[in-house]
């Protein structure tokens, strides 16, 4: 009741401050000639803000890059920025208003889940673009969303045999109890067992929660030969410290725990754990040092620790947004879209190209990085070039995509 | 070793926790008739407390934990004098009021320490053993707080002068005042204790919590469904239902998927305040 309460409360709050601004920017901006305009939708407040803020600088910095060398085609491009604020009604009020009002023909942003699927149904509607600088956990697909962080499936794909080899082929997964991990956890089982071994348990926790105990007596009792923890939010911190309290001496591996969370829960409790994504601050790449260089000079040195793949995919996703602009030739979805198909760009993730016959998630290097005692990462594999996205795994659906 | 005994124990922690975080509301809303929407926000303030004394001014932890319960009983002192004060029998207002202090506190920790989680460092390392199982020896310190503080405030409200002006006060603020007790006073006293518990209870589990503005939030709901259940105005009861709550999350956790296990437990609240909408240990009132 207490609950429901607030929330009528919250959102009358929010439509007085809404009617408030939208008397104040009534007007429109006229598109001038030599401009390319566009959205960029990243929380302020909220769940998403600690790494969407800083993925709003990388995109900014990017933009600002390529203005000052030129342009795109002699035009600048300019981002119209807006705050979501980690609520889903938000993200799509604030979708429409940049597509419709603003006359944006493509929108970047968003890392959490639920803003992304919010613009995305948008996007959709409205028939616009839409960069989605992160990884989709696959098994579904939208004509209008670019995943530049590609799927998850395709790094688990790297991990798990990486570990199995190293370690065992027991496994347990541990994840937050939304789609995400959930998805994960069914694509890592088909993996797993391709492999020879077993998913010995699979335990999803309350979202938030913080008290780990119970998972890790689970874990303990089925004693696998590595764990595939995909939790988010506090209970990541809360996860790897008490891993290390209760004494479980058992590897961890993670798809998303990335230099947010090490740099957040210290190099005591990240340091020897695994992790694999298509970027991390070990890369060698000479792009992605220049970009880490820029980055902290703009910004400091604290938010540059914070820097992992969906920051940089931020800023990625502009030079593939600038370079598919650049082919394109003209400012329309049709002709953007047409020209992503062929794409590719150097950034600091490696090549970066959109598939089209892949449901347009972008093709993406996978690296395998060890977290230090200093909570940075070290990279201890690299896979042979770029790999598809697969959102629909053959392993999981042999007919490819269900009709 | 079965998972039996292994969960047997987290529930004694994790209701070792809930009590702590539960104390601060028997005060306010049990004994003051306050519904607290802040509450939540009241252990945060307890949490950064604990940050700040112990990452950044490099103190130890007994410090952050004195520093914890005294910054936010003064605060909440102070929100007394200024807010709540003025709404007592009031309950519509007394939850706008308090609901918009937990929106004000949270966004003023925001543009202070920004939306980073903080970690606060434990300051007892390492594990013990029983049998073949480990369990960190924190866990030890937070029972010892919690049983503490129940300790602590039984002697208080039922052995003092103070803890019979507070009662005298809930059973009847007009015969009490014309006996020559200060309500207005007693009132900051017991609001400020109450908030004192919720920055302890903040500070003391810092070390296993993340710290960060919103955190607040989490705790109110957990708070409210304990105290409500213990009969609102008890101590022990409170300290039954945290164990009761505690034990069996714990325990059908460790047989099923713990989502499972906690809507499983809340319907069983809903089902015992069917039955005794008072609580399991409320006392007969006239």
């Amino acid at each position: 009741m207490k609950n429901a309460f607030r929330k009528a409360l919250a959102a009358s709050l929010a439509l007085a401050l809404v009617s408030a601004s939208a008397a104040g920017c009534g007007k429109k901006e006229a598109a001038g000639d030599d401009e390319i305009k566009f959205g960029i939708i990243y929380a302020h407040s909220g769940s998403a803000e600690m790494i969407e803020s800083v993925s709003e600088k990388a995109a900014l910095l990017a933009v600002e890059e390529i203005n000052a060398a030129g342009g795109v085609g002699g035009k600048k491009l300019v981002a119209i920025t807006e705050d979501w604020e980690s609520d889903e009604s938000k993200a799509t009020e604030k979708a429409k208003k940049l597509y419709l009002q603003d006359e944006v023909p493509f929108i970047l942003g968003t890392c959490l889940g639920t803003g992304t699927q919010a613009v995305r149904t948008v996007a959709e509607q409205n028939g616009k673009l839409f960069f989605a600088p992160t990884a989709g956990s696959g098994e579904d697909e939208s004509p209008n969303t670019i995943y530049t962080g590609g799927t998850t499936y395709t790094f688990t794909k790297e991990l798990i045999p990486y570990m199995t080899e190293k370690f065992g082929p027991n496994v347990f997964c541990v994840g937050s109890d939304y789609y995400y991990p959930v998805r994960i956890a069914e694509q890592t089982k088909a993996l797993v067992e391709l492999g020879g071994g077993n998913l010995v348990g699979s335990e999803f926790l309350p979202m938030e929660a913080t008290d780990c105990s119970t998972v890790i007596a689970k874990i303990k009792q089925q004693a696998p030969d590595f764990i595939y923890a995909n939790v988010v939010g506090s209970t990541t911190a809360a996860f790897y410290q008490q891993a290390k309290e209760y004494g479980l001496d058992i590897p961890i591996a993670s798809v998303i725990t990335s230099e947010m969370d090490a740099v957040t829960m210290g190099g005591e409790y990240s340091e020897g754990t695994y992790a694999t994504f298509n970027w991390f601050a070990s890369s060698d790449n000479p792009l992605s040092v220049k970009f880490l260089e820029n980055f902290e000079k703009k910004y400091g040195r604290e938010d540059m620790l914070r820097v992992n793949a969906t920051i940089t995919a931020a800023y990625s996703s502009v030079y593939l947004i600038a370079e598919a602009l650049k082919k394109a030739g003209s400012y329309d979805v049709d002709s953007l879209k047409a020209a992503l198909a062929g794409t590719s760009v150097d950034t600091p993730q490696g090549k970066f190209s959109v598939d089209p016959e892949n449901g347009y998630y972008a093709e993406n290097y996978a690296m395998i990085v060890m977290w230090g005692a200093d909570a940075r990462p070290v990279t201890v594999y690299e896979s042979d070039g770029q790999l598809p996205a697969e959102p629909w795994p053959d392993i999981l659906f042999p007919n490819g995509k269900p009709s | 070793m079965g998972i039996l005994p292994i969960q047997l124990m987290n529930g004694l922690f994790a209701a070792s926790t809930l009590l702590l975080c539960s104390l601060g509301m028997v005060i306010i809303f049990g004994n003051m008739n306050v519904v607290n929407l802040a509450h939540g926000e009241f252990i945060m303030v307890g949490a950064y407390t604990a940050w700040f004394i112990s990452a950044v001014a490099r103190l130890p932890f007994v410090a952050a934990v004195a520093g914890a319960a005294l910054v936010a009983g003064l605060f909440g002192a102070v929100v007394e004098r200024v807010v709540i004060k003025r709404f007592y029998q009031r309950f519509e207002e007394t939850l706008l009021a308090t609901y918009a202090i937990s929106i004000i506190m949270t966004q003023i920790f925001r543009l202070g320490f920004s939306s980073m989680k903080k970690i606060v460092e434990l300051p007892v390392r390492g594990g013990f053993e029983i049998g073949s199982m480990t369990f960190p020896k924190y866990n030890l310190v937070i029972v010892a707080a919690a049983a503490t503080a129940v300790g602590f405030v039984c002697l208080l409200f039922y052995k003092t002068p103070f803890g019979r002006r507070v009662r005298a006060i809930r059973q009847n603020r007009n015969m009490a005042m014309c006996l020559g007790i200060n309500a207005s006073a007693t009132d900051t006293l017991s609001f400020g204790l109450g908030c004192a518990l919720a920055g302890l209870a903040g500070a003391v589990t810092a070390p296993v919590k993340i710290v960060f503005p919103a955190m607040g939030a989490s705790y109110l709901m957990d708070s409210f469904s304990t105290v409500v259940v213990g009969g609102v105005d008890s101590f022990i009861g409170t300290a039954a239902s945290s164990a009761l709550i505690s034990e069996s999350t714990s325990v059908l956790g460790g047989f099923m998927s713990e989502v499972y296990a906690q809507i499983i437990v809340l319907v069983g609240i809903i089902l015992i305040l069917r039955f005794r909408p008072s609580g399991l240990f409320a006392k007969e009132r006239r």
